[in-house]
């Protein structure tokens, strides 16, 4: 019985922990597309190359992993700007089907360059402040040090990039470009550099979210297409635009993810030989995209909320 | 303080207003009068800098060139468009709305009295500042859309057909606006298909028939030619 409701508990923990991550790894893409209507098929490898900075600039810093999440929300930011002023501000004079090819090839580009030069072997943050740490809680539930630290600096991130849009004139400028950008344009604002602004935040988001999944989840140059599911899956279930749906959905989703491991622990206690559906978890998440897209399109706060 | 001269503005190639020529001086309530498409919209959006004007021709504003900027510099000359669709941002509150129109003001006491200037011109504003634009009723949301282009308290304002697809009662109400801007000395540009009204508070008027200027003087003087009465007044 105990170690049913440790393992019961432990899933929610982890679905807890991981959602929170999970929620800031989709605000960049709710972000840019509520500014702009652009859907990012990127987005997985800005989360990559945000992997990659903490995994390389670390050691050669010497300083802990955690130190270089700004570095790594930096070089987001960089990326996002350069790749609207480079390529997407073009893809805007063309019909939606430009934006789809050519932030899929953005995709393949930044994936490629990552293979061509830092190799396709998986790796991971040895060394830290933090790394091979763990809290026990009650009895037996483990919970690993960088995933907590992970989930709290993921809610900071997330907080941070609500107040800035919610409660700055910025974030006014890119409410109202997201609203009507023409109109915005006879309020004297510059939905140009609005645009812009909206891929540094989603680089830098996206990124400082890399940062921290790379002390406990190997990186590697394909690790961003998982993660672009995962970021489509809650966007689509939060509403496209939606900062505070991305949140709950990102929430929803990590449930989700750890909602297997509960259900063979408990066919493993009562004996019940239901068929384990451990290895299917990420299954779930695309059921759930799917009936999404049939029956609630808007999402649960709609779009643009 | 704005001049128009000789632009030409085309939609996919077509010319929408050919070779405009447009004069207002500072305390001016200028009419531009003309039936639904004749382009009186287009040489409004070509002055801020939202509508493809072709190469020749100049638009100068207090004596600088214009032409070529975007429309967010233009709007920080402290010119105004107040746009036909209105282009409110309807999820927002109304009072949301308004400090948006004060985008370009940085000092904060200047956008506080801008607020009360434009909550005592309509008071029925205030009492509606938590709702969301987009539910209120026409009339309301024209309000809106002028005290939103007043919040920076611009040099210029530019109203494009202000009256268009409202009651009748909200449609004096909004002349009667454009009657005490005029009279507290406002710069201003109004654009309409309800001729008789935008002539008798105008002082000077333009008439655009099929994308050309054709007539222009002063307000009253139109008012009583014959062209515009038998055109457009069915005298």
């Amino acid at each position: 019985m105990e170690t049913l409701f440790a393992e019961l508990a432990k899933s929610l923990v982890s679905g807890l922990i991981m959602g929170m991550v999970f929620a800031l790894v989709a605000l960049g893409l709710t972000v840019i597309f509520g500014v702009m209507d652009v859907v990012n098929f990127a987005h997985g490898e800005f989360l990559m190359i945000g992997m990659y900075t903490t995994l390389l600039t670390s050691p050669i810093l010497k300083v802990d992993p955690l130190v270089t999440l700004p570095l790594a929300g930096l070089v987001g930011a960089a990326l996002g700007v350069m790749c609207y002023y480079g390529l997407v501000r073009f893809l805007l004079r063309g019909p939606m089907v430009a934006q789809l090819l050519g932030t899929f090839g953005l995709m393949l580009t930044l994936r490629n360059l990552a293979l061509l030069f830092l190799g396709s072997e998986p790796q991971i943050v040895h060394e830290g402040l933090l790394v091979g740490k763990s809290y026990v809680f009650g009895p037996g539930i483990v919970l690993e040090s960088t995933k907590l630290a992970a989930a709290l600096l993921s809610i900071v991130s997330f907080a941070v990039v609500w107040w800035l849009i919610r409660r700055t004139k910025l974030g006014m400028a890119l409410t109202a470009t997201s609203l009507d950008a023409e109109g915005a344009r006879y309020m004297g604002i510059s939905t140009e550099r609005m645009n812009a602004t909206a891929w540094a935040i989603g680089g830098a988001s996206v990124s400082i979210a890399g940062g921290l999944l790379v002390n406990f989840w190997p990186v590697d140059p394909n690790v961003g297409l998982l993660f672009t599911m995962i970021a489509f899956a809650t966007v689509a279930l939060g509403g496209f635009g939606s900062i505070r749906g991305a949140f709950y959905a990102g929430v929803i989703i990590g449930l989700i993810v750890y909602f297997p491991p509960a259900w063979d622990a408990l066919s493993n206690f009562g004996g019940l030989d239901w068929p384990s559906i451990h290895s299917f978890k990420y299954t779930f998440v695309y059921l759930i995209y799917f009936l999404i897209m049939v029956f609630r399109p808007q999402g649960l706060f709609g779009w643009k909320q | 303080m704005l001049e128009v001269r000789d632009i030409t503005v085309r939609y996919s190639g077509l010319p929408v207003l050919r070779e405009a020529n447009l004069k207002v001086a500072e305390g001016q309530t200028v009419a531009v009068v003309g039936s639904n498409g004749a382009g009186k919209s287009s040489l409004l959006k070509a002055i801020m800098g939202s509508a493809k004007v072709g190469p020749q021709g100049s638009i100068t504003f207090q004596g600088q060139e214009i032409k070529g900027l975007r429309t967010e510099e233009i709007v920080r000359l402290g010119l105004i468009y107040v746009p036909e669709d209105r282009k409110l941002f309807k999820v927002l509150p109304v009072e949301q709305n308004l400090l948006l129109g004060a985008f370009v003001v940085n000092d904060e006491a200047t956008k506080k009295s801008n607020l009360e200037y434009v909550y005592n011109l309509f008071p029925r504003l205030r009492e509606r500042r938590a709702q969301a634009a987009g539910s209120l009723s026409g009339g309301e949301q024209q309000m809106v859309a002028i005290g939103r282009g007043l919040m920076s308290d611009p040099k210029l304002l530019m109203l494009d057909e202000p009256s268009l697809g409202l009651a009748p009662l909200m449609v004096s109400e909004v002349f009667e606006t454009v009657r005490k801007l005029r009279k507290e000395g406002r710069t201003v540009i109004l654009v309409e298909q309800n001729v008789r009204e935008a002539l008798e508070l105008s002082d000077y008027a333009y008439i655009v028939q099929t994308g050309r200027i054709r007539h222009e003087g002063k307000a009253k003087e139109l008012l009583n030619s014959d062209v515009v009465r038998k055109a457009y007044l069915g005298m």
